[in-house]
């Protein structure tokens, strides 16, 4: 068996001798790439927010003239929502009233009509640009396993719809786009110590954070990863405990699973010690009264009894921590990134049955998160602490797929396809929908669905939702492309050879501002 | 002098009165040591089992091996047990235990504690593994049981309790059983919405029921979504494709044919209409005025019978999908990932799904065949795996085995009287992303498929849940559980001095029990050099190294 680059990074990464050995090798990781800064010289962070278990978007994005609001109310007379728990928003060219967003997300409205947010429409995973026919046809341009909670979500994060018929090599099969386009972004990063990880994740989907060669820092939910010690600060035993630990990481007796374990044991170890630092010296660069605003957006407003299961936003908190450590130049004691991604979940959008109940309570959960998060980083983005890498983010979500229009017995709604998702931030080109809104009419054509149920075919795929914000990430290349998003290319090629509409024909989506 | 000891106990154990027997006592001629090494492979059968072949099986088979420490004869689920009965009998000990206590929903005790209080304590060692390896397939998660407040119990409690003692019910029993029995659980009727799942509205017109359980069942707990081989492998189309196991149209069928079960209750509720007040200690009622009685299409062109009732067509779906072909690799396999190794031969996978086709009395899914099967499968036995199948063979100790596994071999005390050490074992097993009965979604703790990290086309389904906070979790398990006096708190009691003292002795005490005579030469190394620095200055110190060292060590981590 040859040795390939990557498994030679691999080996490096489990002796001790690693960090003084990847400082002296080449930065052939990136060999032809041409991921640039030039969109932005300071700090940029994607966070992506997983909704799990398929968040039912018909419900965030509701359409108010009169013909297709009746055709909503019509197939979900219970879960749908009723006039007076709907606010209108006024989306760029189109008709004023045309749609509206749930009460239960008003922050989230604020930041639409202020600009600084927006949906895209009825994106979801595809192979190939999909007719009706074409879906009835069947074969291989056909999703694998749709409406299967596991695999959507692996789909969704690996931007690969067909990974049985796929010709791609296995190694990308088992990445996802957040970690492939790690791959590419980690020439940009020139961290201490070197090798930092450019994903971290506190939830969320792990394949989406797994690269081929870049491997994600997983962090738990409350923020702290740091091995115990008997002593404080680590005494000698402790220091001996712990090289010795690192020595016996690299006894495998030959077998691949004792090496796997051994790798991400090694990037734990390796890891750890320095993120924990960078946070705490880094966050205390900024002065006192951003600190304590920050955490005070973070403070749910709600009585504590329907808060106290929350998650998402103890997650988002610990993001900003995380990018406050990763923008802070080195100078200032941080990790001096350029590039970062993080990932965070929370579930329970299975809404098969209570929907009513049920949603709006995760929705308002939503809502406060994302306001919380978004207030800080547009906080974060004046601090002079950061110099010229002050940091900029841009959130957005995905999930399993959206859920069936048409409502079950059970006040609850199933699984269905594409659906309507999130980006939030002051680089989005907001107050607009994105894509095109699907037909809500269960008596009609039906065209735009695969049953009578409304489960609808996506007009946009996730590779198209996703290479917008890798672009903006400062990846650009037609190989950075292909190589991130194996399908985009075959995907647009289709649509403009079979004249599908324009917005299937193109690379991106146009959510992200021109820098 | 392991192979030597090792053979004589052997020996000692089974034959020592025949004549071709080596005797206990006597060491052999350095010219017979080649006669040694072929007499001890001779020696070492299913029904004469070596000792790191018996530890292998206990890894396998129960929540940890433990030793017999002089007590005579050897308990039940001791190393030396096993070695003086053999596998065959072993197992069939083990089948004939009934489950032990069962699970108390109504008990102040986390059943989570109660778990694990079993897993530790528990004799019926087998029966627990494979219902714990059944619960990660048939997943209900305690946190998907919302409490209502219409019964004067805690609901998610009570509901899983019944749903850990049905799964310890059936751990040898009939596959097609278990799934009725699951189908028409109460705990799995809220979890995955088959509770009241009507096919009619409250005007009793027809709609279409709710689809997750007939979907989850198909796809997690029988079929799979790909078509398979009776080895489990792909069945490809004549294009080289994939196809799948089922399609939305008989999701649907299958939602049609199980609709109208709801709570138990006295009487039935008017079409359209749901039992509200939940029954979580009884099965699901059926109510043939909320089922859809029309005909179904189902798996292979059966069809249900037009106007049959809720019964009927209930029975009719479930014999449909268990005499599928995928049925028996797919259930196999994951039962051999749980038990023994993440990737088995494709002819493993074949010998176990075939056994499962026909236990040899022509009796489809006889779980306790299947499970024989598996751990008497030689891909499964020897002092060590296949030659051939080393560099892959094996799985990661998942969060709760590595626990339990930790505590067996270590061999403590328990205050269960007066303290709950089960739910700090519980706690800590959390910690690594192991909540048990809590899994975060009906795809279970981590899924049979996830990828080995770094290894293309081998799965590691336990590296699901490893990553850099989880593998730390590892560690700080192990760091408070020796050096602090967190076990100790909890009614854990470990007798350091039950083991060797000297260094050497120590290691390799470890290496001949903890890593079944696989220490390599170069961890056996390292732990010497380890203990013998000067930062670790006292002798428990060097004790207690040793052991993080090895538990943490990659050869542990995975079991062999």
């Amino acid at each position: 068996m040859t040795t390939t680059r990557r498994q030679f990074l691999r080996r490096a990464t489990q002796g001790l001798g690693f960090l003084a050995a990847a400082a002296a090798l080449p930065r052939w990781v990136g060999n032809a790439h041409a991921a640039t800064l030039n969109g932005y010289s300071g700090s940029r962070v994607a966070v992506c927010v997983f909704l799990l278990g398929g968040n039912d978007s018909n419900n965030i994005l509701v359409p108010r003239d009169t013909n297709a609001y009746a055709q909503y109310l019509a197939a979900r007379p219970t879960v749908g929502l009723k006039a007076d728990q709907l606010d209108l928003i006024n989306p760029t060219d189109l008709p004023a009233g045309s749609f509206a967003m749930p009460k239960t997300l008003s922050r989230l409205r604020a930041h639409f009509e202020a600009g600084r947010a927006a949906f895209v429409c009825n994106v979801g995973p595809l192979v190939l640009p999909l007719t009706k026919a074409d879906y009835l046809a069947g074969g291989t341009s056909v999703p694998e396993n749709l409406f299967s909670h596991s695999d959507q979500q692996d789909a969704w994060s690996s931007a690969l719809a067909n990974p049985g018929s796929s010709t791609v090599t296995s190694d990308i099969k088992v990445t996802g786009w957040g970690g492939r386009a790690a791959d590419r972004l980690h020439v940009l990063n020139t961290s201490t110590p070197p090798d930092y990880p450019e994903v971290t994740s506190f939830g969320g989907k792990a394949r989406f954070c797994a690269g081929v060669e870049r491997k994600p820092m997983m962090v738990a939910p409350d923020g702290t990863l740091a091995f115990r010690t008997v002593g404080t600060p680590p005494s000698d035993f402790d220091l001996l405990q712990q090289a010795a630990l690192a020595d016996v990481m690299a006894e495998q007796d030959g077998n691949v699973l004792e090496t796997a374990y051994a790798g991400v044991f090694t990037t734990a170890q390796t890891f750890s010690a320095a993120r924990a630092a960078a946070r705490d010296a880094a966050w205390a660069q900024l002065p006192q009264a951003t600190r304590d605003t920050i955490e005070g957006y973070f403070v749910p407003t709600l009585p504590p009894e329907d808060t106290a299961k929350w998650t998402l936003h103890t997650q988002l908190y610990q993001v900003v921590r995380d990018l406050v450590a990763g923008a802070m130049p080195v100078s200032k004691a941080g990790l001096g990134l350029k590039r970062q991604v993080f990932s965070v979940g929370f579930g329970s959008f299975d809404t098969h049955q209570n929907e009513d109940v049920d949603q709006p309570k995760l929705l308002e959960q939503l809502d406060f998160a994302l306001d919380a998060f978004q207030k800080s980083v547009t906080l974060l983005e004046t601090q002079t602490a950061f110099g010229s890498n002050a940091p900029q983010a841009t959130l957005f979500t995905m999930s399993d797929f959206n859920r069936t229009l048409l409502e079950n017995g059970d006040s609850g709604t199933d699984h269905a396809w594409g659906g309507h998702a999130i980006v939030l931030g002051n680089r989005v080109a907001g107050k607009a929908l994105y894509g095109t809104f699907p037909s809500l009419d269960l008596a009609g054509s039906l065209d735009g669905s695969t049953d009578e149920r409304g489960r609808w075919i996506p007009t946009l795929t996730v590779e198209q939702y996703g290479w917008t914000l890798a672009s903006w990430l400062g990846l650009n290349t037609a190989a950075e492309r292909d190589y991130v998003f194996p399908n985009l290319a075959g995907y647009v090629a289709d649509a403009v050879a079979r004249g599908f509409p324009a917005q299937a024909r193109k690379y991106k989506v146009g959510f992200m501002l021109a820098d | 002098m392991l192979r030597r000891t090792t053979l004589a106990l052997v020996l000692c154990a089974t034959s020592c009165t025949q004549a071709e027997g080596l005797s206990a006592t006597e060491s052999p001629p350095p010219d017979q040591q080649e006669v040694l090494g072929r007499a001890e492979q001779a020696a070492d059968t299913p029904e004469t089992p070596g000792e790191a072949n018996s530890i292998r099986f206990l890894e396998q088979s129960s929540f940890g091996p433990r030793l017999a420490r002089g007590v005579a004869p050897a308990p039940v689920g001791t190393v030396e047990h096993v070695m003086a009965v053999g596998i065959p009998q072993s197992l069939t000990e083990q089948f004939a235990l009934q489950p032990a206590t069962p699970y108390d929903g109504e008990s102040a005790q986390d059943l989570g504690s109660q778990f694990f209080l079993r897993a530790v304590t528990g004799e019926d060692q087998l029966r627990q593994r494979v219902a714990f390896a059944l619960s990660q397939i048939f997943v209900v998660s305690m946190n998907g049981i919302p409490d209502s407040a219409r019964t004067p119990y805690v609901d998610s409690k009570v509901a899983l309790a019944g749903y850990m003692n049905l799964l310890s019910q059936y751990a040898f029993g009939d596959f097609r059983e278990l799934l009725e029995a699951v189908t028409k659980n109460p705990a799995m009727g809220r979890y995955l919405d088959m509770a009241n799942n009507r096919a009619f509205d409250s005007k009793g017109n027809p709609i279409d029921p709710n689809e997750n359980y007939a979907r989850e069942m198909l796809q997690l707990f029988t079929l799979g979504t790909d078509k398979l081989n009776i080895d489990g492998t792909p069945l490809l189309d004549a294009d080289g494709h994939r196809q799948r196991a089922y399609s939305e149209e008989q999701v649907k069928a299958f939602a049609h044919a199980l609709s109208g079960w709801t709570w138990n209750a006295a009487a039935c509720p008017a079409r359209g209409a749901a039992i509200n007040t939940p029954d979580y200690k009884n099965p699901l009622m059926a109510c043939n005025d909320n089922h859809d009685t029309t005909r179904q299409e189902l798996l292979r062109g059966v069809f249900t019978a037009a106007g049959g009732n809720i019964n009927t067509h209930l029975t009719q779906a479930l014999n449909n999908v268990f005499n599928d072909p995928n049925v028996p690799p797919f259930i196999s396999k994951q039962l051999i990932q749980h038990l023994v190794t993440s990737n088995p031969t494709p002819g493993y996978v074949r010998r176990v799904a075939n056994v499962f086709k026909n236990d040899g009395t022509g009796a489809r899914g006889n779980l306790q065949a299947v499970v024989r099967a598996i751990l008497e499968d030689s891909e499964a036995r020897g002092a060590q795996p296949p030659l051939s199948l080393r560099s892959g063979f094996g799985h990661l100790r998942s969060p709760a085995l590595f626990v339990t596994n930790v505590v067996r071999w270590l061999d403590p005390t328990l205050d269960t009287a007066t303290k709950d050490p089960g739910l700090k074992l519980s706690n800590w097993s959390k910690s690594m992303n192991q909540w048990v009965p809590r899994a975060p979604s009906v795809f279970s703790y981590y899924p049979p498929n996830a990828p080995l990290p770094g290894v293309d086309g081998l799965v590691g389904p336990e590296f699901g849940i490893l990553d850099t906070a989880t593998i730390t979790a590892r560690a700080n398990f192990l760091h408070e559980f020796l050096y602090t006096s967190a076990a100790t708190n909890a009614g854990i009691t470990v007798d350091y001095d039950l083991l060797p003292s000297a260094n050497a002795d120590l290691v390799a005490y470890l290496g001949r029990y903890w890593l079944h005579g696989t220490l390599a030469p170069g961890l056996e190394q390292k732990l010497l050099m380890a203990m013998g620095d000067s930062r670790a200055n006292t002798a428990i110190r060097k004790k207690k190294l040793a052991l993080y060292l090895t538990f943490l060590s990659p050869s542990f981590q995975i079991q062999r």
